[in-house]
């Protein structure tokens, strides 16, 4: 659009794919239900403006008749009004600026003049539908359609002062957010339970890509004609090299302001940095998760493997064990600790009960060093009087080495949470 | 547009676009038989079967306005109505309108005005030559997923006695708009008393921690259906023009930006979601509940990273692209290589945490 604009000093339509849809969704509909003869399908363009900018957002087919008198064909006034309130009550905003005809043509005939005229009185009569200046024309020539890359969509506006003139103006594509989702998700045809679904950071990384390369087109377009002019072999456009040098200028403007940018670049980056770390916590948090259910389980699996032994074996319960105590370590180091808590710190005579259990083999397989227990005892006869500071440190003992390989069976998020509130407070 | 005097082998995105694009340009699709419609309408073969519809097809016109309609409520409720036909199993949605109703959270309903409107607004469709009988209905869920809620699902309940056959869509604007694809999802409910078969668990989506209890209690009511989109070939043509000066926009726009507020909001659901499991392992270590519920919040939490990590992506680019500090700008071409460098470099800088994400 930059390089022709010269030729228009005023006012461009902005145009919604929307709108260009609901064209050609409105002919192909008509053109199979109704068969081939339907050679044109007029609806109704509902817009903004604001000052000289007509944007045009939404649009609704109009009911078309034929008149009685002159056999031509016009549409129904009194459904055009109907509809156009129906419109109002949900887009407020919105009212009729114009008509839409999709054909197989590119200009702007003389029934479809009489048309928009006919609107044109009808919306200006009309309380509610709003003030426009100039209806707008919009003709989509749907033969021409994919046969070039250009779109053969043609806008017309009318002349304030003289309903009979038109002329051609400019439109520009400009789309919501929202739209923009919509269409890309209908253009590529994705199903909701598709196979495709590339992860999102992938299918940015395209779309990045492929805007990329189309600036890339662009400028090295405008760079292999620049050096074909000045080769000799175009004649130079001085339109477009003025367009050219402007845009030589405003990377200038770009590099002026880089040091700010920068600057404003490098917080935001930090911004996201620390917001980042939010998921990358909690997924290791849920991974501590899963590493601990599936020690758990392990450890069942173990203690219960351990039991089947002590049985089988029978008097020999010794060997098996000590060959068991190294895989076992971890599992049995923590069940120690429930132990210690539960028994040693409850009652006076918390050791005495584990060493009766020890005595017997099935009591033993539960003890993680059955050898040293024995030894405690001895000591304990030897001097009777710090039996049980002796065995407490014993297990002390026993359990410390572990507990610097202890893993908690289930994550205590406690601290976690408190990171994120930290960081939501500084989002909102 | 201006792009049509650019070499065709230069359309690297049209091609990388087009291939992706399994392009079923089926314009019968657009066939309308009355007598045929009637007869299904009288056969009325869902009464037999509570799973009798499986597919719906949605237009390419009918998700745009959905999407817009939705986008445009925002934090509140919209609704409106689908107009399309039955086709064996399959709905097929050509057109909708908007319903002049607003609702706040899960409360959508269709009052007796609404209702007024939609009967002037479908008469008006039949002296217009539009067939298609009003088969359904769509709200937005904003924020918080497609799934129906308790109200949604007696209201719909209620419409699936008296106005067969009739289908409910959800659309989900604000995760749309994170996402970069449209949240949709379609459902049917069951008739009462019936109780579904033991079937696969559907797909996790996240919801958040407020709306969970309404999702919980209601899941085991309704099913969904499959969604597609068709269009037809001018369509296609159209959509192929319009991608042209996409890429304008996807330069210039940041995913973080524009969803700021919903990256805001899906955090603090995190951090109201990881209080939870905390009380829960609090109350019994082991529980398998908080385990669950701890795998789901890592979901969602990959998810608002994945989400980061694109506006990441943007922020570079447009850094690289545009902020060379050491000016040297007189030259076009080194824009244009450096264009080239800097797919390289996002890629690398984009692709190592996006992979760590995925692979989890």
């Amino acid at each position: 659009m930059s390089l022709n604009s010269a030729n228009s000093s005023c006012s461009k339509v902005l145009l919604h794919p929307l709108v260009i849809m609901q064209m050609s969704e409105h002919y192909s509909r008509t053109k199979v239900q109704q068969g081939p003869n339907v050679k044109k399908v007029f609806g109704a363009i509902l817009g903004k403006q604001n000052g000289r900018q007509v944007e045009a957002i939404n649009s609704f087919v109009l009911k078309m008749e034929c008149e009685e008198m002159s056999s031509s064909i016009t549409f129904n006034i009194e459904h055009l009004l109907l509809r156009s309130e129906q419109y109002l009550e949900v887009f407020p905003e919105l009212q009729v600026i114009g008509l839409y005809c999709a054909g197989e043509d590119d200009g702007l005939t003389t029934e479809e003049r009489v048309v928009i005229a006919k609107l044109t009185t009808a919306v200006r009569n009309a309380e509610k539908a709003g003030q426009i200046d100039a209806t707008l024309f919009l003709k989509l020539n749907s033969i021409t359609a994919g046969s070039t890359r250009k779109l053969p969509l043609f806008a017309f506006e009318g002349d304030v002062t003289d309903p009979e003139r038109y002329r051609q103006i400019e439109w520009i594509l400009v789309s919501e957010d929202s739209e923009r989702v919509g269409v890309n998700h209908i253009a590529k045809l994705s199903t909701k339970h598709g196979k495709e679904e590339a992860s999102v950071g992938k299918k940015h990384r395209e779309a990045q890509d492929a805007a990329m390369s189309m600036l890339q087109n662009r400028v090295d377009l405008i760079v292999s004609y620049l050096e074909k002019v000045q080769d000799g072999t175009l004649q130079p456009n001085f339109d477009i090299l003025k367009e050219a040098n402007l845009l030589a200028q405003k990377l200038n403007t770009i590099d002026r302001y880089a040091t700010e940018f920068t600057q404003c670049f490098e917080k935001e980056e930090k911004t996201m940095t620390v917001f980042s770390l939010m998921p990358k916590l909690t997924t290791l948090l849920g991974n501590m998760q899963i590493v601990s259910t599936k020690i758990s389980m392990q450890r069942a699996d173990l203690l219960s493997d351990d039991g089947f032994h002590g049985k089988s074996s029978g008097s020999r319960w010794a060997h098996p064990m000590r060959f068991k105590m190294h895989p076992g370590r971890l599992q049995q180091a923590d069940d120690d600790e429930y132990y210690d808590e539960e028994d040693m710190e409850n009652e006076m005579s918390g050791p005495r009960p584990k060493i009766h259990a020890a005595d017997s083999p099935a009591g033993f397989r539960r003890r993680r060093a059955p050898p040293r227990m024995m030894n405690a005892r001895n000591t304990n006869i030897l001097a009777p009087i710090g039996t049980d500071e002796m065995e407490l440190s014993g297990l002390e003992e026993n359990v410390e080495p572990s507990g610097r390989n202890y893993v908690p069976d289930a994550p205590r998020p406690s601290n976690t949470p408190t990171h994120e509130s930290d960081e939501s407070s500084q989002a909102s | 547009m201006e792009v049509d005097n650019v070499k065709p082998s230069g359309s690297v995105p049209q091609r990388n676009w087009e291939k992706e694009n399994n392009v079923q340009n089926v314009d019968s699709i657009f066939e309308y038989n009355n007598q045929q419609q009637q007869d299904i309408r009288n056969a009325k073969p869902w009464d037999k079967d509570p799973h009798y519809f499986k597919n719906i097809k949605i237009s390419a016109i009918a998700l745009l306005k959905m999407t817009m309609h939705a986008k445009r409520g925002g934090n509140l409720e919209i609704m409106g109505l689908l107009q399309g036909r039955i086709d064996a199993h399959s709905f097929i949605i050509l057109d909708v309108f908007a319903l002049p109703v607003e609702g706040t959270e899960t409360r959508v309903n269709a009052q007796a005005q609404a209702y007024e409107y939609m009967t002037v607004y479908s008469e008006m469709c039949e002296s217009e030559g539009r067939q298609e009988k009003v088969v359904g209905w769509y709200h937005s869920h904003p924020g918080y997923g497609c799934w129906l809620s308790g109200i949604d699902v007696s209201t719909q309940t209620l419409n699936q006695k008296f106005q067969e056959p009739w289908v409910a869509i959800v659309i989900d604007p604000l995760r749309t708009m994170s996402a970069g694809k449209v949240d949709i999802g379609a459902f049917r409910t069951f008739p009462e008393g019936y109780r579904p078969p033991d079937d696969v668990p559907s797909e996790y989506q996240s919801i958040p921690l407020a709306k969970i209890e309404d999702f919980g209690v209601h899941c085991k009511r309704y099913y969904s259906l499959d969604v597609s989109f068709f269009k037809s070939q001018l369509d296609a043509h159209i959509l192929t023009a319009l991608w042209n000066s996409y890429w304008i926009s996807t330069l210039s726009s940041s995913p973080l930006f524009s969803n700021v507020e919903f990256i805001n909001n899906q955090i603090q659901d995190i951090n109201q979601k990881l209080l939870a499991v905390d009380k829960k392992l609090q109350l019994n270590e082991r529980s398998n509940e908080a385990q669950e519920a701890l795998t789901k919040v890592v979901t969602d939490a990959k998810a608002v990273g994945d989400e980061l990590e694109t506006g990441r992506i943007s922020h570079f680019v447009k850094q690289m692209l545009f902020a060379r500090q050491n000016g040297g700008c007189g030259c076009r071409h080194t824009l244009s290589e450096s264009a080239m460098d800097i797919a390289v470099a996002s890629d690398e800088s984009g692709a190592e945490p996006a992979v760590e994400m995925t692979e989890d």
